[in-house]
């Protein structure tokens, strides 16, 4: 028979990939092997940067050595397996882990000029500057309008009332909540759907001007159509602020960011343009994570 | 960036990216019988042959629609990204190649139907020379195209590449060989324009081995050769 059948027979029929026997690696080798970030870790202009920054809780290193560029007015993605120390990072730009009394940070990490450890800073302005957004939306047991006020009001970013409106006003219609909420002000903040108690969240955080807006994972709790709003919403809010963004949605932070930072076992593994690292990672860490081969 | 022989956790995305690839070893197996088949068919003078890889071009226009449809579905299922998405795009444009390489094959039986059938014109064994040269150099690049694709191996990839101005070279000297024996005898035009479509198919089955060979090092490295000089 012909050259079908020999050419199947010579190269085909190949076996199914196995998995391997990975052999256990201890955290010391995989620390002298993975030492190093691959990827420039820096970025022109940054909003924030990191320079070696460790975090423990009492004696569990979490976070090991990570330094990273946050650019200003990009979407930075930080995606990694559970417990790899994503959420950890991105509550030390704005000092949440201070909230934890076993919770120790060393290293640099600087907003602006100014190092954000530094013992003389205030933390209540930085939490403004650096605002969050948090995995399940928690509006406070206010009306939709006094959840919005209240961080304007306390930080005296308003000196009328027709002031504060026009920042209540301003800050819902960019969290595109304006035209769904307007006839309901007075309305609880927690009557609302979860997507737009989400986007009511998002909202009080850019009431009071932050420079960089924290989201860890801001959508796990939404339906896709709430995902999707939230999305846009990310999109539109590039223009006026810096954002990072902790996901486990690899489609998410590929659809969202314009850079991607991979987290493995408190290391920064790799960290590169967005396009590059979903369709050519450098490290084999990276791919076996994207690709489903690990989690 | 090292290829993948480990499984994902969704065994089930494994089994569909293995049935990719052995979609694509069928097809190039078929594209390659089909251009051997229509070399034999020059040769040997078989008519008989040469029918059968008319009808058999049926098959590979089928496995095309259906790899393609697999890719389709793939990619809405499953997302794939790097590696995997870079294997498949490989093999979405390398199915296209290889139907293209078919239809190639057919043209050069279809030229075997011509020259020995019942209207035929006085075959120039000399000339013929120039088809079996040139179709023994367009099957070698396609089987080591073939054979990196199924390896995934880069180095061989680049190999041909390298070397596809080997037949490019060829293809020009019998193209000169061919006006030459246009001009000696005018009579002879009908023979030569066959001559000239069979090696132009031969060519263009070359062109499209080293594109399947650009595919393996986007595959493999990432990186697109496609356009530049070797």
């Amino acid at each position: 028979m012909n050259s079908l059948m020999e050419f199947k027979t010579s190269v085909s029929h190949r076996e199914p990939p196995r998995m391997k026997n990975r052999e256990k690696t201890s955290e010391a080798s995989f620390n002298r092997e993975y030492a190093k970030t691959v990827g420039d870790i820096t970025s022109p202009n940054p909003r924030i940067e990191c320079r070696d920054v460790n975090v423990y809780y009492g004696d569990k290193h979490a976070i090991q050595d990570v330094s990273l560029d946050i650019g200003r007015n990009e979407v930075i993605a930080l995606i990694g397996p559970s417990g790899c120390g994503k959420s950890t990072f991105i509550r030390c730009l704005n000092r949440m882990n201070d909230t934890i009394p076993a919770c120790r940070v060393t290293g640099q990490i600087v907003l602006d000029g100014q190092d954000i450890y530094d013992g003389s800073l205030d933390v209540v302005p930085l939490r403004a500057q650096v605002g969050m957004v948090f995995q399940k939306p928690n509006p406070f047991p206010k009306t939709i309008f006094e959840n919005v006020a209240y961080g304007p009001r306390i930080h005296g970013l308003a000196s009328s009332k027709a002031e504060l409106e026009e920042v209540v006003e301003t800050s819902l219609r960019r969290a595109g909540l304006w035209d769904e909420v307007k006839d309901y002000m007075h309305h609880p903040g927690t009557s609302l759907s979860g997507g737009q108690q989400q986007r009511l969240c998002i909202a009080r955080t850019i009431a009071v001007n932050p420079e960089v807006i924290l989201m860890d994972e801001p959508c796990s709790a939404l339906d896709p159509i709430a995902t999707a709003k939230i999305e846009q919403l990310i999109d539109e809010l590039r223009a006026h602020y810096t954002i990072a963004i902790v996901t486990h949605s690899m489609q998410q932070a590929a659809r969202v960011s314009q850079r991607t930072a991979y987290f493995h076992l408190g290391r920064l593994i790799e960290v590169g343009e967005t396009a590059q690292i979903f369709t050519n990672p450098r490290h084999q860490l990276t791919e076996d994570y994207i690709t489903g081969r690990f989690g | 960036m090292t290829i993948q022989n480990e499984g994902h956790i969704v065994k089930r995305f494994d089994g569909e990216l293995n049935q990719l690839h052995y979609r694509i070893v069928e097809m190039g197996g078929l594209a390659l019988t089909q251009l051997k088949d229509a070399l034999l068919a020059v040769k040997n003078k078989d008519l008989a042959l040469a029918r059968k890889i008319s009808q058999r071009e049926n098959e590979l226009d089928h496995l095309e629609v259906e790899t393609d449809a697999d890719i389709v579905e793939l990619i809405a299922r499953r997302c794939p990204v790097g590696g995997d998405l870079r294997m498949v795009m490989a093999v979405s444009k390398g199915v296209t190649d290889l139907e293209r390489i078919g239809d190639e094959a057919v043209k050069v039986a279809n030229i075997a139907l011509q020259i020995y059938g019942n209207d035929a014109c006085d075959p120039n064994d000399h000339l013929l020379r120039d088809v079996h040269v040139m179709g023994q150099m367009a099957s070698s690049a396609l089987e080591k195209a073939l054979e990196a694709f199924d390896r995934s191996n880069d180095e061989m990839a680049r190999d041909i590449i390298t070397h596809h101005h080997e037949l490019e070279d060829e293809f020009e000297a019998s193209l000169r060989r061919l006006i030459t024996y246009i001009m000696e005898d005018s009579r002879n035009i009908g023979f030569a324009i066959n001559m000239v479509l069979a090696i132009k198919a031969l060519e263009r089955i070359g062109a499209h081995a080293q594109n399947l060979a650009e595919y393996v090092i986007f595959q493999v490295k990432g990186k697109d050769v496609r356009h530049q000089n070797p």
